[in-house]
């Protein structure tokens, strides 16, 4: 059969056939990675690229100013460490991810070198998984804080990438130190104290916090404008109301929905969305909405309130029935009011303004500290304790590990401790449970592996949108510290094209 | 076989200007390929481009037909 084709067919058509078989080929190559039929792949990027042509899959790391890629080749002394890998020298750092089709999990490998200080030992990457608000589902890279910890506290394994650390050796296994946790009588803890006792890291435990028998809960009226995304803990105790005013800004063109849930244990037990119809985007006249939210409270307990607003949205009015009232990790005190106090527990306050209106001079904990340049986050550390926060102008974003409120009454952290980069191993945590895995290193790199969940992650245009962030790293305080990254890997994984038929019929 | 082959590739080129048609061929080829691509990079947006830059391709089908007009 062969042998008529070589010798009696023209040479012409045999050309043709053989280019048109190397079309379809090429053709059928491109459908099969659009598709990805077995439902698994891995794109990665690494530096420098190669003899790649196309833009890749992991790109458009911004913003540039945090990266110095754009160094490449500008001289030829010393700049070839640059051309060789992204270098980090400001956080956060995003970027995208195109996936030609939808996968349920990502894990992440990467590998870098770190020039980075006693300052920022915390490195993490993280995914967008609510483009309203803007939160990202974070994993750990790197923490310097367990890596030393763990060589000078006695360690217990537990599943997976877990473990136990504690300060003295109290305990011989995992399951003997979790007995105790959950009966709250662990070994070198005060009563009642245990959630100052234990820090957690990429670690959750069910809150348990009880309002003192001798404290009340009274209804409270929050009249003071916030701007953006914001979470609350509010401790409730039979039946009980959330009542919200919103005004949308109408700054921006994007529809601005507001969406309020109110979780207890992790689950949702009520949740309101009020969608934007956007009629009047860009405008800049302001539309006042409403949302009200009502249960009953079978177990007195701690519910978190998630506001899920963009920033064009302000928060004008919380009326409440509780006023046990804490909002956590973030406060966008807005609308120029004068000499606001606020009380907190954060020990590593960032205060950040776009407003040069609102630059000041700020007291945190008793100290003045100068906020005096706009789109800068500052750090100001104090001590452990409530302490107070007074604003001689608003608009200024306040955030850190802990929470926030406008009395001292309102104030309580019903979470466990959590180690961030402020973390002092003698400040009263006797044991850390930690999801982590410290970096392998080999030939002066580091690699280490984060694991995402990627079905429910926000994808828009094909891209998933990751970030790295390293907290602290900035270069405004002239350490000249950075983060060196060689190679991203995604692993993902999702349905293969069997499946997917299969839920078809 | 592989004589067969070579003879009848010697008797085609005897015969006709072998270079030019697969010059020619070679530009149709390019010119498909480019189209078909354009045409998927359309309803897919990105399946190509994350791979391949076009303008690369782009330029071997202008190279391609360039040569094949100097020659005529």
């Amino acid at each position: 059969m062969l042998k008529p084709f070589l010798t009696k067919w023209p040479f012409l058509f045999k050309f043709r056939l053989f280019l048109g078989v190397v079309l379809l080929v090429l053709i059928g190559l491109f459908l099969y990675l659009k598709i990805v039929p077995g439902g698994q792949i891995t794109y990665s990027r690494s530096w420098p690229r190669g003899l790649a042509t196309g833009k890749g899959f992991i790109y458009d790391f911004k913003p540039g100013e945090r990266t110095a890629i754009n160094d490449i080749g500008d001289s030829d002394s010393g700049t070839k460490a640059n051309r060789d890998s992204l270098r980090i020298i400001a956080e956060p750092v995003y970027f995208s991810l195109f996936t030609p089709r939808q996968f349920n999990r990502a894990i992440m490998t990467i590998t870098y070198r770190d020039n980075l200080s006693s300052t920022t030992p915390i490195i993490e990457a993280g995914v967008l998984k609510d483009k309203i608000s803007g939160f990202y589902d974070l994993q750990p890279v790197q923490n310097n804080i367990l890596d030393k910890l763990g060589s000078d506290w006695s360690r217990l394994e537990d599943s997976g990438r877990s473990f136990i650390l504690q300060a003295a050796k109290n305990y011989s296994s995992a399951a003997e130190f979790k007995r105790d946790l959950a009966s709250g009588n662990l070994k070198d803890c005060p009563a009642g104290k245990i959630t100052a006792c234990v820090a957690l890291y990429n670690y959750s435990l069910p809150i348990s916090y009880r309002l003192p028998e001798n404290q009340t809960s009274a209804p409270l009226v929050i009249n003071q404008p916030l701007r953006g995304a914001h979470q609350f803990y509010v401790y409730f105790n039979g039946p009980w109301h959330l009542d919200f005013d919103f005004t949308d800004l109408n700054l921006d063109q994007a529809a601005d929905p507001i969406i309020v849930d109110v979780s207890f244990d992790d689950k949702i037990v009520a949740s309101q969305t009020l969608p934007d119809e956007n009629k009047a985007p860009i405008s800049g006249e302001p539309e006042n909405r409403s949302l009200a939210l009502k249960g009953n409270s079978l177990a007195a307990g701690v519910y978190k309130v998630d506001i899920r607003v963009s920033d064009d949205i302000v928060i004008n009015k919380i009326d409440s029935s509780s006023d046990k009232l804490s909002f956590i990790n973030k406060i966008w005190p807005v609308s120029g009011s004068k000499n606001l106090t606020l009380f907190t527990d954060v020990t590593d306050l960032q205060a950040q303004t776009s407003s040069p209106a609102s630059l000041q001079s700020l007291s945190f904990g008793g100290r003045r500290l100068a906020l005096d340049k706009t789109y800068e986050p500052f750090n100001f550390l104090a001590g452990a304790g409530v302490k107070e926060i007074k604003l001689e102008k608003d608009d200024v974003v306040l955030a850190g590990n802990g929470v926030f409120s406008f009395s001292s009454h309102s104030l309580f952290n019903p979470n466990w401790q959590k180690i961030d980069r402020s973390f002092s191993s003698t400040a009263g945590a006797k044991y850390i449970i930690a999801g982590y895995q410290a970096p392998r290193v080999k030939n002066g790199l580091k690699t280490t592996q984060a694991e995402f969940n990627l079905s429910d992650a926000y994808r828009e245009n094909g891209k998933y949108t990751f970030l790295i962030s390293v907290p602290g790293l900035k270069t405004s305080d002239g350490t000249g510290d950075y983060l060196e990254i060689k190679e991203i890997k995604l692993e993902l994984a999702g349905k293969t094209i069997f499946q997917k038929i299969k839920e078809l019929f | 076989m592989p004589l067969s082959f070579y003879m009848s590739i010697s008797k085609t080129i005897r015969q006709t200007p072998i270079l030019k048609i697969i010059k020619q061929e070679i530009f149709y080829f390019l010119s498909i390929l480019l189209a078909a691509f354009i045409v998927l990079e359309v309803i897919w947006p990105n399946i190509i481009l994350v791979y391949l830059n076009l303008n690369w391709l782009l330029v071997l089908w202008l190279i391609s037909g360039i040569t094949l007009l100097i020659k005529k």
